[in-house]
């Protein structure tokens, strides 16, 4: 089975058995719970479009392992054209989500352990490299979504991991047997981990030998005995409980993080990739770090949607050819071009790690989600300012549909007279999902701290950079060289 | 991929679609539309299952990125605008494809 149908996706969601709470209590059908099933719709997305000839070309890679026909997000990279088709696919599904799909994450994990596990072996001796490459082969045999997770919960960020007042705040080996090893701790912000059959387990942060039980990295299946989940809250996640179809904003999609709890959980040892190599940590964390940073592709798509809304919205307000708003939606369109351009380049610039892998330009990716942590904010900003206060201050749907009420909000909400009332409040609460709503996890506040918060990108940035040959070519100029 | 069958009526086609990350037009619908104006004249068939004698790229923008290699010794129609649906469909209405 090459390829999942978005059928058979869902059909085998249903066969894990997840452990997942969620306001308290235990869900017992995760895959149909009206919270949670948004963000399986997204991540279904990436099954569906990989069927469609007309999306093909970016969704479907060839497997460097078999040769069979593969969905992109189980791919290993093979040259700077995947690279680039990787940026490519993720502005086209956050166009056709308006949100997160979650499953960049997983690949962006399988990438960076392919290169890793690779360097470990050549120095250390070990084989973790071909148990990778028989796992990966078993995730692209099947066509897997997995969730890949490295943020802990960190503790006291003054402290080292080993000098937690809760061994637990990092993820940790707490014993050691013959067959494998018992894992305790957890991970945070897990993006969809609920809509995932694997998850890939790696350090957050660079180690020294006293934090070597702390460097493990390994893969489980994600029902394994002693994984629990605990879902996020995201702002109005409520309303999808109300009924109607409007007040949700984005009628079909969505995304979800959740707490990953690992209490005392056996891995085998074919499931380990790192484990003590304290040296190799923080080349783990960089290599995934660099593609997560290009996987903010997705908030280009994102962008296109909120774009298209917030043009949709003036032409309903009648405002479209206002300049001032003409000149909103250009800025709003350097912005988000912008962004493209960066994941473009830093994959268009990747390079060939000695496993074989292609990898971005570390030093663009940074650049690239940099920008993202600030431009997304602008764009929400501009698109609020077309949309109106009403996007905040219109009454609900029922209000819409009341006998009472819904005549004085079709007429007080009218604008342009050839559109109805009802799409007008439609296209605003389409905003105010993406600005404000549970798409804003994704859109703002996970393009700020996704894949890393702008310090680390900031660091990145200052250690990447040839300074020397900058100083040069000035000095050169001047005449002190 | 392609065939030496002279004594065919038809033609047989494949549309290669790029990824669609930024398209500049419908390709769905240009691709319909070349599809319904080949009806009696050639045969679309899928590029997965069958041999073809050309193919028509149809790409959203013209950056034309959708990976042709496969295809290299067949011959290629490139589209990568609305307008040049408009001529290929003028082409095969004045007979003068393939």
């Amino acid at each position: 089975m090459p390829m999942m149908t978005p059928e058979q996706y869902e059909e085998s969601l249903r066969r894990l058995n997840l452990v997942v709470y969620m306001f308290g209590k235990r869900v017992e059908n995760v895959v149909d719970d009206p919270i949670i099933r948004p963000s399986m719709n997204a991540v279904k997305k990436t099954y569906e479009l990989a069927h469609l000839p007309e999306y093909q070309d970016l969704m479907v890679a060839t497997s460097h392992l078999s040769g069979d026909k593969i969905n992109r997000f189980t791919h290993i990279h093979q040259n700077t054209g995947d690279l680039v088709k990787k940026s490519k696919m993720g502005r086209l599904l956050g166009r056709h989500t308006g949100c997160c799909f979650q499953r960049c994450v997983g690949m962006d994990s399988l990438n960076a352990l392919s290169i890793v596990t690779y360097n470990i072996d050549q120095k250390h001796g070990t084989t973790y490299h071909e148990r990778f490459l028989k796992y990966l082969a078993y995730v692209q045999e099947n066509d897997f979504t997995c969730d890949g997770a490295m943020t802990d919960p960190k503790g006291d960020r003054r402290l080292p991991p080993h000098k937690q007042p809760d061994p637990d705040h990092f993820l940790h080996v707490v014993e050691e047997r013959e067959d494998g090893i018992v894992v305790r701790g957890a991970k945070a912000h897990q993006t969809g981990a609920l809509n995932s059959h694997e998850i890939i387990v790696m350090p957050t942060i660079a180690m020294r030998e006293e934090d070597a039980d702390y460097a493990v990295s390994f893969a489980l299946p994600s029902d394994a005995e002693g994984i629990l989940y605990i879902m996020g809250r995201q702002s109005c996640d409520t309303r999808k409980l109300e009924g109607g179809n409007m007040d949700q904003g984005n009628l079909l999609f969505g995304g979800h993080e959740a707490l990953v709890v690992f209490d005392n959980v056996f891995v085998p040892w074919d499931r380990v990739f790192m484990y003590k190599e304290y040296d190799f940590v923080g080349q783990l964390v960089e290599a995934f770090a660099a593609y997560h940073r290009q996987s903010y592709a997705c908030k280009v798509g994102v962008g296109d949607v909120l774009i298209g809304a917030a043009q949709t919205a003036a032409e309903y307000n009648g405002a479209e050819k206002a300049s001032h708003i003409k000149d909103k939606i250009i800025e709003m369109n350097h912005l988000n071009e912008t962004l493209f351009c960066g994941c473009i380049a830093c994959a268009s610039e990747g390079h060939k790690a000695p496993s074989g892998t292609y990898a971005v330009n570390t030093l663009l990716a940074n650049v690239h989600k940099h920008n993202v942590t600030r431009f997304p904010y602008e764009i929400s900003r501009l698109a609020q300012d077309i949309a109106g206060g009403l996007m905040v201050t219109m009454p609900s749907e029922k209000d819409l549909r009341s006998p009472d009420t819904g005549k004085w909000v079709e007429k007080y909400f009218k604008a342009d007279p050839d559109t109805p009332t009802e799409h007008r409040l439609r296209i605003l609460r389409l905003i105010e999902n993406v600005c404000l709503g549970t798409a804003a996890v994704g859109y703002l506040t996970e393009s700020m701290h996704g894949a890393g918060s702008p310090q680390a990108q900031r660091i990145m940035i200052a250690r990447l950079v040839n300074m020397e040959e900058k100083k040069r070519a000035a000095k050169k100029l001047c005449g002190i060289e | 991929m392609a065939s030496n069958d002279r004594n065919r009526s038809f033609v047989r086609i494949g549309i290669k679609f790029c990824g669609g990350c930024n398209p500049e037009f419908d390709r769905g619908s240009m691709a319909n539309r070349i599809v319904e104006v080949l009806k009696g004249k050639a045969k679309v068939v899928s590029l997965q299952e069958g041999e073809v004698d050309c193919v028509i790229a149809i790409q959203g923008c013209p950056t034309a990125c959708a990976d042709l290699d496969p295809f290299s010794d067949l011959l290629v129609y490139r589209i990568t605008s609305e307008e040049e649906v408009v001529r290929f469909v003028n082409r095969v209405v004045k007979g003068l494809f393939p």
